[in-house]
């Protein structure tokens, strides 16, 4: 029987040559979902393009085929925005994992996508340098994916060094042209930043999912490896304590590295694994396409007896100096802090719930974390809530939903939390996590329902989900119909033939 | 011109006395120190003389004369403070309208908790200071221009070159959200603005920001801003020191200025690298020298003198600290002293220090810096980025534009350009300036004008703020890509290409052209 002639393989086998081209369906599957409420739907092709070029002649084939474009870098996103949604091309960028650029003077990188944290990580650390990593994410994930989607890192709490650490970026259009975004755009700029040159175009590519363009080039900052750190911690009852005092700090511009944890997430973080677990944590394995493989008894109960020794909610402040006399940088700023916390009536520990090394295990999650990873042991997957708001409606957003978790029979004390200041507290961003079982269907349906009530709840309590992944793309855009509208007729000028990962945000 | 019936429909959206089509009132918005626009007055040029000037007082107002605008095709440009220096507001083609925008001036709200300020677009940065620092708030810096500068459309144009863009970014990472109204009539809210419009929860989104289409150089080309949400920062100065003496006001509390001098530019550069990336500051930045001649002198006259004689010198640093505690600024103190003494930095003498002190103010709120526009005609040729290393390379290659001028040169336009830090030092804004002393110099400014910004792909700091004359650079050298995506904005936003025509996006429907050019 003669084989079936595919224009479109053919094309893209003499783009990126046959080997890089795949289109059995076992491979189809390892890219059709995530651990996600997302519905799992194959791509009709993966490729792996090398370099621009190829990239390039991929987008170029798609609009002539007509055939959907799907952006792909470290298969680490657990929220459904490289699944599918109509088929066609899977570009998996990992092969693209160059990085250049790498200044001890300028404290700065160039990095394509697949390049992983980790691998930068080990990179910038042979020059005393570190790149800022959310909390939440694997080691394994894309530094260029995860920067473009705007997660805040623990760093976000001081200005600058917010969600905008991105310098300036490449971009392939839907129409295959290749854009440079920032001074670079003339030819021989330096990657000072990302603004101009006229209109400001990077914020339009932020959180876009691939929809406008795929963003092959990034050039980022960097920060040194702190030579002094301290860190403290500080227990509260109620989280409505601890952002007040978070605020405080913020107010005094005190500390870098601050966040608040419920007594979920922090035990979660200090829970001991098993070697192979923890092996697979640390290179980004643990968390598969349907989830993680959910914890034996053993281990819940290990979790259980933790947990309950914790305070409910634990203010983290860690002070780093890298430059100049950093043990005085340090002292001044403990100083400081210690009075702050005598006149505002909060103590500041070295460690809570008696957990021993707790700075150091929060000190070397700040360099490459992967401790959060095992929460979606817990029972299998994990759903986050993750949404900006201000610091006065937290408390009212927690308490809803506890409320909220009574009437789907889901136990209020197991919805981890983390709280991000960003920008000395001008906003939190907030991860409220929900679990269940990939095995259970009832379960699975139970806690979908409850994520999907949830959401609009929070939004009407003022919780701002700025990365609409799925459901939440239609709450947000039905209550900013303009902005939508426009998001669309800017999408229809770039892409006329949407074919830049069609079905999601408003697309 | 325009008809009589545009008129009225214009008149009874804003009220009779707030449109005018008065041949003085119009000339008022024709002027600029820019040497194009010098240049077109000096030949009579009366394409710069709007056909109306019109002054709305609210979104919905805007919202009515643009409606009106688009459908009888009278061109529109935005105005602010009507202190923009590079001739973005002066027309260029017939039947134009300026939408001068004085009385949408109100502070809104000023949400202490969540550090913003609602705002109105005529809002200067004096205003925002001087409501917001008295509640322990700022909005983290001002520029070396007049106070009375629209702190919104100074950043949307220009980026907001924050004398304390060290510590807080440039002025446009400031801007939270806002509100713009289309040419069609449509209203698009950025960021949590777009689900309530007193809501400050967040600044991007939701998904892909469109707030960035707006900003850096648009120059009201794809719509008018009509409301605003600003971030602010902890302002640990108190009330704004009395100036007792004029020209000498104190520092305010909890803040320190220092002064240094260096004999050799590449002993202030290896400083200016070493203080910014030390962490410490809130401001550190190498004015020009012709600036600080400008401003350390009262008239004018003993600003050319002392220049001359080389009272004021290149490579100055001045660096601001600001401290929550007395131990901040010691160590702050302590590790600056360290760097000057390495790299031989001098403090500067008390006598020139103390012709400096307008910085105490200016560093801050502006109020003197006005003083180095006095020469009359006046352009920025660049706004570039970079490490503060090119600062040699960027200086040479102005200078070896400058010496091919066909009349004698002014002597202040020898000087190196103004170094800002910003983003914690990471990288610098270099503004290059050319001065004129008089009218008729524009003529042979404008060229070198040009040529300095043609230069734009030899410059080792890049250059991104488009100012007169745009056909200039916003040429090959920027990518045909980026043209193309500026086109692609306007089509989107502007099909009919009414708002600030041929100033940012070259759409030129047919048959339309700037006056004086020919079709081709």
């Amino acid at each position: 029987m003669s084989e079936v002639k595919d224009a479109t393989r053919d094309g893209l086998a003499g783009i990126v040559g046959a080997k890089s081209v795949f289109t059995e369906p076992e491979v189809l599957e390892t890219y059709s979902r995530d651990q996600s409420f997302t519905p799992a739907r194959k791509p009709n092709y993966v490729v792996k393009p090398k370099n621009l070029d190829e990239l390039q002649s991929i987008v170029r084939l798609a609009n002539e085929q007509l055939m959907p474009i799907i952006p792909y870098s470290s298969g680490t996103d657990f929220h459904g925005a490289a699944v599918p949604t109509q088929g066609g091309i899977l570009v998996d960028l990992s092969q693209m994992n160059r990085i250049t650029e790498l200044s001890d003077l300028y404290w700065s990188v160039t990095v394509e996508p697949g390049v992983t944290f980790a691998q930068l990580q080990k990179e910038a650390a042979k020059k005393g340098l570190r790149v800022q990593v959310p909390l939440m994410t694997p080691p394994s994930a894309s530094v260029l994916s995860t920067y473009l989607e705007r997660e805040p890192v623990p760093g976000a709490a001081d200005f600058i060094y917010g969600v905008e650490q991105i310098q300036t970026m490449r971009v392939v259009l839907p129409s295959g042209e290749s854009f440079t975004l920032g001074n670079p755009a003339i030819e021989g700029g330096p990657h000072s930043h990302p603004f101009g040159p006229g209109l400001n175009f990077w914020r339009l590519f932020m959180c876009a999912q691939g929809t406008y363009g795929i963003t092959y080039e990034m050039n980022l900052r960097l920060l040194p490896l702190p030579k002094v750190q301290k860190i403290f911690f500080s227990e509260f009852n109620n989280v409505g304590d601890a952002i007040a005092a978070m605020k405080q700090i913020q107010r005094q511009e005190l500390g870098f590295e601050c966040f608040i944890l419920n007594s979920f997430d922090l035990a979660t973080l200090v829970v001991n694994e098993d070697a192979a677990t923890t092996k697979s944590l640390k290179n980004g394995t643990y968390v598969g396409l349907d989830g993680a493989k959910p914890w034996s008894p053993a281990q819940c109960q290990r979790f259980d007896a933790l947990r309950q020794g914790l305070p409910p909610w634990t203010l983290v402040v860690s002070i780093s100096a890298w430059a100049r006399n950093p043990e005085e940088k340090v002292e001044y700023q403990e100083l400081d802090l210690r009075d702050l916390a005598a006149a505002s009536g909060f103590e500041l520990k070295p460690s809570v719930g008696g957990i021993t090394g707790l700075d150091k295990i929060i000190a070397d999650e700040m360099v490459l974390p992967w401790r959060m990873q095992k929460r979606f042991g817990y029972k299998g997957t994990a759903h986050s809530l993750m949404f900006h708001a201000t610091g006065d409606s937290i408390g009212l957003i927690e308490d809803a939903l506890g409320q909220l978790a009574a009437r789907y029979y889901y136990s209020a004390g197991d919805i981890g939390a983390y709280i991000q200041p960003v920008e000395r507290a001008r906003t939190f961003y907030c991860a409220f996590d929900l679990y269940s079982n990939p095995t259970d269907d009832n379960d699975m349906e139970k806690v979908n329902a409850f994520f999907n009530e949830a959401s609009e709840m929070l939004i009407n309590l003022g919780a701002f989900f700025d990365r609409p992944y799925g459901p939440w793309a239609e709450m947000m855009y039905r209550r900013n119909g303009n902005y939508a509208e426009y998001l669309k007729k800017i999408k229809a000028q770039l892409d006329p033939n949407n074919i830049m990962n069609p079905g999601k945000l408003c697309f | 011109m325009i008809e009589p019936h545009v008129y009225q429909a214009i008149a009874e959206v804003v009220g009779p006395d707030f449109v005018s089509d008065d041949r003085a009132t119009r000339e008022c918005y024709s002027r600029d120190p820019h040497p194009s626009v010098t240049v077109r007055k000096m030949n009579k040029d009366f394409a710069t003389v709007p056909d109306l000037v019109v002054l709305p007082s609210s979104t919905e107002e805007v919202q009515a004369v643009l409606r009106i605008a688009n459908r009888y095709k009278v061109n529109v440009i935005p105005m602010g403070s009507g202190d923009n220096l590079t001739g973005v507001c002066i027309p260029k083609m017939a039947r134009t309208m300026t939408m001068d925008l004085k009385r949408m001036d109100k502070v809104l709200e000023v949400d202490e908790e969540n550090k913003t300020i609602r705002m109105q677009p005529w809002v200067s940065y004096a205003r925002i200071q001087a409501t917001c620092m008295k509640l322990g708030l700022w909005n983290g810096g001002t520029p070396a221009a007049p106070s009375s500068n629209n702190a919104v459309s100074n950043v949307l144009a220009y980026g907001g070159e924050y004398q304390t863009a060290l510590a807080y970014g440039l002025g446009i990472r400031s801007l939270h959200s806002f509100t713009v109204v289309l040419p069609n009539g449509d209203i698009i809210r950025t960021g949590s603005h777009g689900m309530s419009r007193e809501d400050p929860t967040y600044w991007y989104g939701p998904g892909p920001d469109l707030k960035g289409i707006w900003e850096m150089g648009a120059f009201g080309g794809l719509g008018v801003v009509t409301e605003v949400v600003w971030k602010l920062h902890s302002w640990p100065g108190g009330d704004w020191p009395i100036e007792e003496e004029y020209g000498h006001p104190p520092i305010p509390k909890n803040h320190r200025f220092y002064w240094y001098r260096f004999n050799k530019p590449e002993d202030c550069i290896k400083a200016a690298h070493a203080l910014c990336y030390a962490g410490i500051g809130i401001g550190c930045n190498i004015p020009m020298r012709s600036v600080n001649a400008m401003c350390g002198e009262t008239h004018l006259a003993d600003s050319f003198k002392r220049y001359d004689e080389g009272y004021y010198e290149n490579f100055w640093i001045y660096i601001i600290t600001a401290g929550y505690s007395p131990r901040q600024l010691d160590y702050e103190e302590k590790v600056l002293l360290e760097i000057m003494k390495e790299n031989n930095g001098e403090p500067l003498d008390e006598e020139r220090r103390r012709k400096m002190d307008n910085y105490n103010f200016d560093g801050f709120r502006s109020g003197n810096f006005v003083r180095w526009a006095r020469q009359g005609i006046y352009a920025i040729t660049a706004f570039g980025r970079g490490p503060v290393e090119i600062m040699a390379g960027v200086h040479e290659l102005q200078q070896s534009i400058v010496k091919q001028a066909d009349k004698p040169v002014p002597s202040m336009n020898s000087t190196w350009p103004w170094y800002y830090a910003y983003d914690r030092g990471y990288w610098w804004v270099d503004e290059r300036d050319l001065y004129g002393d008089q009218l008729d110099f524009a003529r042979t400014m404008l060229p070198l004008v040009v040529q300095v910004i043609r230069s734009t792909p030899d410059n080792p700091s890049g250059y991104w703020t488009p100012n007169e004359p745009h056909g200039a650079w916003f040429g090959p050298q920027i990518g045909p890509n980026f043209h193309l995506m500026l086109r692609d904005m306007k089509k989107v936003l502007d099909p009919n290409d009414i708002m600030n025509p041929n100033t940012l996006v070259f759409v030129r429907p047919k048959g339309k052209k700037p006056a004086g050019q020919k079709e081709g």
